[in-house]
């Protein structure tokens, strides 16, 4: 054992097996399990989802679970909490090993920064909640969401993003004080906290919209429209991968953040037992609570025939837009909003202090700085990272983000993971490893799985993640919003359809493609306004334009008109009152994201060089101190 | 409520429910008996 070794400083360990089994469910359950799930099976297939499902958990996401608990236990033996270090002693010694294991942590500290910001407007509606700024029914929660998180061209509600960066600068200070107060003290004590009150707010938000009554529609259909298989959805790939995908997000596979919970293990522990039981922690809250709030409370509110739109329109849609206007509009905001923002701050809580463990460990471990240090250290990366996020957020920085680390980055690391363990450290020794201690006998089927079936099965979830990414992501366009200004001064909803069929949503893109071209010559944003009167039972009409002339005669103003109008804005009244005309402003803007993404990607690609090059320096020092031990240390070796 | 979608929805309940049921009920069951490593090495 070399000098360096000897004198690193003992790891801590969990204090009870329930607190690890809380703390790694509540790594697990997140967001996802409350809004991506039911979205997911709303829009591929329903019941028949299921299928896809579970054959997606028995073929990769348990092995995959149960081998970064088995990585992790080793790495804690070996006083690695990390993959540089465990990967190093998977493969023999190996530089390869060490600088792929890099990505165990690059990754999770990526993902942090931006999941943060989620987790930041969860705690601000959690907050405006409970305070009722949004209970008034004239505020339009689209617009209110938007603003908040820096998305929109309007600012009726918010006028810039200092409201957001409270709210992420409190998350931020909420998940470092847990960090610093180290494994025991921190995070086994939020996971006994935050999950049984995560459950608790589940069960009553469950019997709030089960008593919903009934108004468009009832909680049946939306359960019917939830549940009922449509097995013509199977034959469709996107519908596998949309599965594969929901197991590996769901499980928080692919992040180093188990194989780091799993080294505070002690070498004796069992982990065949404990990770499957908090897999299906993660199960329960996902498919029995997941599809118990928001599909079926969409349904009451909007009928059954809406839910499937409402679903397209994404994760944060359903939980920043949908379910506060539900929850507002049947009374009693304060409490069951509070308590769904609360539900959802919590579970993303328990996963960012998860993914953000691995960074502190890699400083403690491997770069041996104290607990402090290592605190400051984080939090000065996850300042400046997630401030950035928040300012480039409408230039697309979340979403690349997510794409490269949340999406591809997890599958790939999971792709390394399991051949490192399968192949080049050995099954055999592996599933020794797993059984060693194990309270549970894992039936041998999976270990011909975790060796021939789990590689090739996530090299191919790899190139299909990678097709199926829309083609904006791998090219960054400019994207084009629209919104209604001076919207305190007209009561009542405004809303985009959008266009309304083939045709109509051809001669759209034909049309946002002028507009694309105009931001690409040009290199910066460009902005117009439309003057519309907008009538509740009669199309749009619009009357003038003014903007940036780069804009307007590259484009010309009849086709920014058309555009316009095939947009199809509607403006719905306030309730008792009689239908109307309104004149409106609408604001175009065309967004130039190239810049923001190039600056995005360099950065993770700058996170990802950076630790390699701190292994390369913590390698060759400890080479070093072998090779020529400091006489203090030869004396006492 | 249609019957294959209680169908879908009760055999995915089930399997979670009895999922979870067997796991908890395995850790308390072996727990109960002392085999908590990290327990039996606090108490030497």
């Amino acid at each position: 054992m070399s000098a360096a070794q000897t004198t690193r400083r003992s790891r801590e360990v969990w204090g009870t097996r329930i607190g690890v089994i809380l703390a790694a469910a509540g790594n697990a359950i997140g967001i996802g399990n409350l809004l991506r799930f039911p979205g997911q099976a709303a829009q591929n297939g329903g019941g028949a989802f299921m299928i896809p499902y579970v054959l997606s958990l028995l073929l990769f996401g348990l092995p995959m679970m149960w081998i970064a608990w088995t990585v992790g236990r080793m790495g804690g033996r070996w006083h690695h909490g990390t993959t540089p270090g465990i990967f190093d002693r998977l493969a023999g010694g190996r530089p390869v090993g060490r600088y792929l294991g890099v990505i165990g942590v690059a990754l999770p500290l990526t993902f942090v920064l931006y999941y943060a910001y989620i987790e930041a407007w969860c705690l601000g509606y959690a907050w405006f909640s409970f305070t009722g700024v949004y209970a008034d029914p004239a505020i339009d929660l689209n617009t209110f969401y938007q603003e908040f998180v820096g998305n929109a061209v309007t600012s009726d509600y918010f006028s810039g993003l200092g409201t957001a960066l409270v709210f992420l600068l409190i998350t931020i200070g909420v998940n470092i004080f847990v960090l610093y107060r180290g494994v025991t003290r921190g995070i086994e004590l939020l996971a006994k906290i935050a999950i049984p009150l995560l459950l608790l707010f589940c069960v009553f938000l469950s019997f709030r919209v089960l008593t919903l009554g009934e108004r468009a529609g009832t909680v049946w259909d939306g359960l019917n429209f939830l549940w009922t298989p449509d097995f013509s959805a199977l034959n469709h790939p996107t519908v596998w991968m949309a599965a594969a995908g929901q197991v590996f997000f769901t499980l928080s596979i692919g992040f180093g953040s188990l194989e780091c919970y799993g080294s505070y293990l002690e070498s004796d522990d069992d982990i065949a037992l404990t990770g499957l039981t908090t897999a299906s922690v993660n199960e329960f809250v996902e498919v029995i609570f997941g599809s118990m709030i928001a599909i079926p409370a969409a349904a009451v509110y909007y009928g059954a025939d809406k839910v499937e739109q409402i679903a397209s329109q994404g994760t944060y849609t359903i939980g920043m837009v949908s379910m506060p206007t539900i929850l507002r509009d049947v009374g009693g905001i304060e409490i069951f909003g509070t308590m769904w923002f609360l539900l959802l701050f919590f579970a993303a809580f328990t996963s960012s202090v998860a993914v953000a463990q691995p960074v502190m460990s890699f400083l403690q471990d491997e770069a041996g700085l104290s607990r402090a240090s290592a605190t400051g250290a984080l939090l000065m990366l996850w300042l400046l990272g997630s401030f950035a996020v928040v300012f480039f957020y409408k230039f697309g920085a979340l979403v690349e983000m997510d794409f490269w680390a949340g999406t591809i980055g997890l599958v790939v690391f999971a792709a390394i993971e399991v051949v490192l363990f399968a192949w080049i450290f050995g099954i055999d020794k592996g599933w020794d490893e797993l059984h060693h201690g194990a309270h549970i006998r894992i039936p041998r089927l999976f270990k011909l799985t975790m060796k021939w079936v789990t590689p090739p099965l996530l090299i191919a979830v790899l190139v299909g993640f990678y097709l199926g990414a829309p083609s904006q992501l791998l090219d960054p366009l400019p994207s084009i919003h629209a919104g209604v200004l001076d919207r305190g001064g007209v009561a009542g909803g405004f809303s985009f359809e959008g266009p309304r069929n083939a045709p109509e949503r051809q001669e759209s893109a034909a049309l946002e493609n002028e507009i694309r071209t105009a931001v690409t010559a040009t290199g910066r944003d460009l902005r117009a306004w439309v003057r519309v009167t907008v009538h509740p039972a009669a199309p749009p009409s619009l009357s003038q334009a003014s903007g940036d002339p780069d804009l307007l005669t590259t484009v010309g103003v009849q086709k920014l008109f058309r555009w316009v109008q095939l947009q199809h804005l509607t403006y719905e009244p306030p309730p008792g009152r009689a239908a109307r005309s309104v004149d409106v402003l609408l604001a175009v803007e065309g967004r130039y994201r190239r810049l923001a993404i190039w600056i995005t990607r360099l950065a993770m690609f700058a996170f990802t060089i950076g630790f390699g090059l701190m292994i390369w320096a913590i390698w060759r020092g400890r080479r070093e101190e072998t090779e020529h031990p400091p006489l203090m240390a030869a004396g006492g070796a | 409520m249609n019957l294959t979608a209680a169908i879908f929805m009760g055999l995915s309940w089930a399997c979670v429910l009895a999922l979870t049921g067997f796991c908890f009920w395995t850790v308390f069951r072996v727990d109960r008996k002392g085999n908590d490593t990290r327990r039996r090495s606090r108490q030497k």
